[in-house]
């Protein structure tokens, strides 16, 4: 166990009668770790414990030899980017930042505000107010915010809603570029995103870890179980439901489709299976057996 | 520090830059600027009352700032930063202490523009500088503390409740935290069915912390409501929100850590406890309401139920003189030496002293502790032996308390008249007395001595006091008066014209050629009453323009204690700096007839009533000032309230007939002055000999001077 691993143990956390974390555990090494599930799987309840944000109940929670038990010690090495994101509309980006770096204890503010605003490529918009920025640029902000004050920390939970397959690519080599000097968490919904990105991924559902390891110890959790076969537009439209449909593609000879299944296909050859698929195999056999 | 700093400053700027709080900065000043301007001779001659008249403001301003604070908490949660800035080392905190003090910051702001305001039109008034002062610490207690309190309010919802209700609570608490709070306990004591009204009527004082009633005008004797208990109960308030936010901010900041915590609750602890320490002192009286229109209703209670004196009025003995240390700072404490001679052989002496005042001990001339009992308005010293005829001593009688709702003696200002026992007297009276005639009210009992007494007093209170007696030096008096001594103290003024010293409220402003009418037309009024029926007007050189407090019927506005008068302040109208002189022969007349024997029959006002009328007949506009058929219309108006209670309607019938007659034999004999004079002459000297003078003497009267 490394004196740099994030350790949970037993996380639990209560709203009301409602457990929103059920007994989460989990070990995150440096380098980008990924927190993957449905939508109301716990993921930003999760980062937001993370975060400093929610209490809770757990039997270990710290980073190295910080404990959530002193919030204020996670704080000082934390960034935090979270879901829904903006900062007072009518400042503008340099003062906004430089705000923030004055509230993180940064010794040289407008140093450490270039340098955050080069990082992200917004050092032409410096003098903009943060009420006429795109969402492009407001989510490089707010990485920009987050990584002031070099946190080894950085929480970034669903960083790529709602960019543009650019704008996302962009972001995901930022991320990958800071994940040499701190641990990144990232929270997604979005695959693509974590297979791009993470070295470790844990699936949630339901408050509960479904699994948890590197990308390709997941990817073999799916193995055998990816079926490709090539239908008929007939065939295609007669498919029993039954069937789990990963992915389907209309070619010149009819649909290729994709397909998630225990029992041998009639005409189907197995495929490599891809993150997307340990997902939703996990999500479907766990999943369910957690509901 | 640094920290704070920084983000008080962008507090400050976001605040600054925010549209909604220049409007309402706008509007409130504009409130005011369009008030005085409508009110122009208010700015110039009532100028107080420009500033209580901000009462409405008040009212609305604390809605607007609990508003304030609640937004400038929800911002972040509105701008979706909140997580960043509380996930941040001491984000939370330094952001909540950075809000506190730009909130502080906002109202300073206000509160700055609005003092600017007010002192602008005093310096077009001419106002005393003492006002300045006095205003200042008006704007403190009643803008500045109040809207930080309903800010920290704000702040402490929306930290604490996340859903929607915060909006209806606001309301709700709007209306608690106002003078419409009484709507609250209005209902509450309708569920207790009164029971608890007292305590009820406590909360609602406690709980408002803006003017206790938004339509009260300007009291000139009492001055801005400023005792030292509306300051605890605000910095109660203050203290305690700013430890709950604190707390929270510790607690969330610091979630596992307990220093912090029990070192705010220690620090908090004395200042709250200081507070609470303040606040549970001895009540003093307060003027919560206008006790000049409406009778104290805790004197009414008290003398319905406590109609007769406790002991028999013996007249065994007379009061010397007096040495009193008098301190009115809170609540009244006095030790005075009081020299006495028997006039007939006793073994007890009974005084009189207002019930307010709990005697604490009496000793003797040889320091010994003498036994005593206390009932009500008297108490009755017991000696172990007969005090035998002509023997003079002294005894030392320690007392403290409240005075009354009508004659109050706090920090703030006092108004003790001679006539109200504040003072023990020798004998046994009510202070008040409980009047169920026709117009059922209460009335103070004229307690006039009319013995020579040598008086000493040393004072600790609001300064300046104007009192009968003479200043010896900064806190020291003395002096001989045969009907007690008054003390008026606080915001008051001195104007000396000719022999006559005048006394008035320093906020009556611009008032010096009415003064001077009052000197001029007081002693032509006199003049003319001593021509007319043959007596002197004796009222001494010293005039005490004050807040009398005034009876629904009966308006007593002129007390005549021979050496002094107090005359009621309305007389002086300063809008037209001229004085009411119409009022003043009635006045001037009740003061010489009313006595403590004579003192609950309304027949002994109807001799001024007379008077007036006929003075105002030959002298100024009857059709303005007709008083006698004035009353007529007031007790037939009377009657028709009370048609159902027909003992009531003979008995008003009766006065109404009287009156009517007086009015009738005036008027055909107004030609003849002699013999009107010659009738109210008469009447006049038969009330003085016979204090059993009725309504049916006065018809025999009548009725003999017809036939003649």
């Amino acid at each position: 166990m490394s004196m740099n691993n994030i350790v949970i143990k037993n996380l639990n956390k209560y709203y009301g009668d409602f457990k929103a974390l059920s007994n989460i555990s989990l070990e995150i090494k440096p380098g980008i770790f990924g927190l993957l599930g449905p939508n109301g799987a716990g993921k930003t309840t999760l980062i937001r414990i993370l975060a400093t944000l929610l209490p809770c109940e757990y039997e270990e929670m710290r980073f190295g030899e910080l404990n959530w038990r002193d919030g204020e010690s996670i704080r000082e090495i934390l960034g935090y980017l979270p879901q829904k994101f903006s900062m007072y509309k009518n400042l503008s980006v340099e003062d906004a930042l430089e705000h923030i770096a004055v509230l993180k204890g940064t010794s040289n503010v407008d140093e450490e505000v270039n340098r955050c605003l080069y990082r992200v490529n917004l050092a032409g918009e410096r003098k903009k107010k943060i009420k006429a920025l795109s969402g492009g640029m407001l989510r490089r902000f707010g990485i920009a915010q987050a990584i002031i004050g070099n946190p080894k920390l950085i929480i970034v939970d669903e960083p790529t809603t709602g960019l543009d397959p650019e704008e996302r690519i962009k972001f995901r080599n930022l991320l990958k570029d800071l994940s040499r000097d701190a641990t990144i968490i990232i929270s997604t919904h979005i695959v693509e995103d974590i297979e791009a990105i993470c070295q470790e991924v844990a699936i949630l559902d339901k408050g509960q870890v479904l699994i948890t390891g590197t990308i390709p110890e997941l990817k073999r959790t799916a193995e055998n179980k990816v079926w490709k076969v090539k239908l008929s537009e007939d065939e295609y439209r007669n498919m029993p439901s039954s069937l789990e449909t990963i992915r389907s593609t209309y070619t010149d000879d009819g649909y290729e489709i994709r397909l998630l299944s225990e029992n041998t296909i009639k005409r189907g050859v197995k495929d490599e299976p891809t993150l997307e698929d340990c997902y939703l195999y996990t999500i479907k056999t766990k999943g369910h057996k957690v509901g | 520090m640094r920290r704070i700093w920084n983000c008080y400053c962008l507090e400050v700027r976001l605040l600054m830059t925010n549209l909604i709080y220049w409007a309402a900065n706008l509007i409130g000043i504009a409130y005011m600027i369009v008030s005085m301007a409508v009110n122009k001779n208010s700015v110039l001659y009532e100028p107080c009352q420009t500033l209580t008249s901000s009462a409405y403001l008040v009212f609305a301003g604390i809605f607007a700032f609990m508003v304030l604070g609640f937004y400038m908490v929800r911002i972040e949660k509105a701008n979706y930063c909140d997580e960043i800035f509380y996930s941040l080392p001491k984000g939370f905190s330094s952001k909540i202490i950075s809000k506190i003090l730009a909130l502080i910051t906002g109202v300073i702001v206000f509160t700055l523009l609005f003092t600017i305001e007010i002192y602008i039109s005093y310096a077009i008034a001419k106002v005393e500088p003492i006002i300045y002062w006095k205003s200042f610490l008006y704007i403190i207690l009643y803008l500045t503390i109040p809207f930080i309190i309903c800010g920290f309010i704000g702040m402490l919802l929306a930290l604490t409740i996340k859903s929607r209700a915060s909006y209806s609570l606001m309301i709700i608490l709007w209306i608690l935290l106002t003078s419409s709070n009484e709507l609250i306990f209005d209902v509450l004591g309708g569920i207790t069915r009164g029971r608890g009204t007292k305590l009820l009527e406590k909360m609602a004082f406690f709980f408002n912390i803006g003017q206790t009633d938004i339509s009260l005008s300007y009291q000139n004797t009492y001055g801005f409501p400023l005792e030292m208990q509306r300051w605890y109960i605000k910095f109660f308030m203050l203290s305690l929100l700013l430890f709950v936010i604190l707390f929270l901010v510790v607690s969330k900041n610091y979630n596992k850590t307990k220093k912090p915590k029990i070192l705010i609750t220690i620090i908090f602890s004395f200042i709250i406890g200081f507070n609470v320490y303040g606040f549970m002192l001895p009540t003093q009286v307060l003027k919560t309401n206008d006790v000049s229109e409406n009778p104290g209703w805790d004197e009414r209670d008290y003398y319905i139920q406590n109609r007769e004196a406790n002991y028999a009025n013996e007249h065994n003995f007379n009061i010397k003189a007096y040495d009193i240390k008098l301190s009115t700072i809170h609540q009244i404490k006095s030790e005075t030496k009081i020299d006495y001679i028997i006039t007939e052989e006793t073994d007890n002496l009974v005084f009189t002293l207002f019930h307010g005042f709990r005697v604490k001990e009496i000793k003797n001339s040889r320091n010994e502790y003498l036994d005593f009992e206390q009932k009500g308005d008297q108490f009755k010293i017991k000696f172990n032996s007969k005090l035998s005829k002509d023997q003079e001593d002294y005894i030392i009688v320690k007392y403290e308390g409240n005075s009354s709702a009508y004659y109050f003696a706090n920090e703030q200002s006092v108004f003790l008249p001679a006539d109200f026992p504040w003072l023990p007297i020798e004998g046994s009276y009510n202070a008040f007395t409980f009047v169920d005639t026709f117009s059922t009210t209460i009335l103070t009992t004229p307690l006039n001595r009319n013995k020579e007494t040598k008086y000493k007093l040393q004072y600790k209170g609001p300064k300046t006091l104007c009192t009968n007696l003479n200043k010896v030096n900064k806190d020291t008096w003395e002096g001989t008066a045969n009907n007690g001594v008054t003390l008026v103290g606080g915001m008051m003024k001195e104007k000396k014209i000719g022999e006559d010293t005048i006394y008035y409220p320093v906020s009556i402003n611009n008032i010096d050629k009415a003064l001077n009418e009052y000197i001029e037309e007081g002693q032509n009024i006199r003049k003319q009453i001593e021509k007319d029926l043959e007596y002197k007007v004796d009222n001494g050189n010293k005039h005490f323009f004050v807040d009398i407090p005034k009876d629904y019927f009966l308006s007593v506005n002129l007390l005549n204690f021979k050496d002094h008068i107090i005359i009621d302040e309305s007389y002086l109208n300063n809008v037209h700096n001229k004085i009411s002189k119409e009022y003043l022969p009635r006045q001037i007349i009740n003061s010489d007839v009313i006595n403590i024997e004579n003192y609950s029959k309304d027949i002994t006002y109807l001799l001024g009533y007379a008077y007036e009328y006929w003075y105002n007949l030959r002298f100024t506009n009857i059709e303005i000032y007709n008083i006698l058929e004035d009353n007529i219309e007031n007790l037939k108006q009377l009657m028709e309230w009370d048609k159902e209670d027909l003992n009531k309607c003979k008995q008003i019938e009766k006065e109404i007939r009287i009156r009517e007659s007086v009015k009738d034999y005036i008027d055909k004999n107004k030609d003849d002055e002699k013999k009107v004079n010659n009738f109210l002459k008469k009447w006049f000297r038969e009330m003085k000999d016979n204090s059993n003078f009725t309504s049916d003497n006065l018809e025999v009267l009548l009725n003999e001077e017809e036939s003649r």
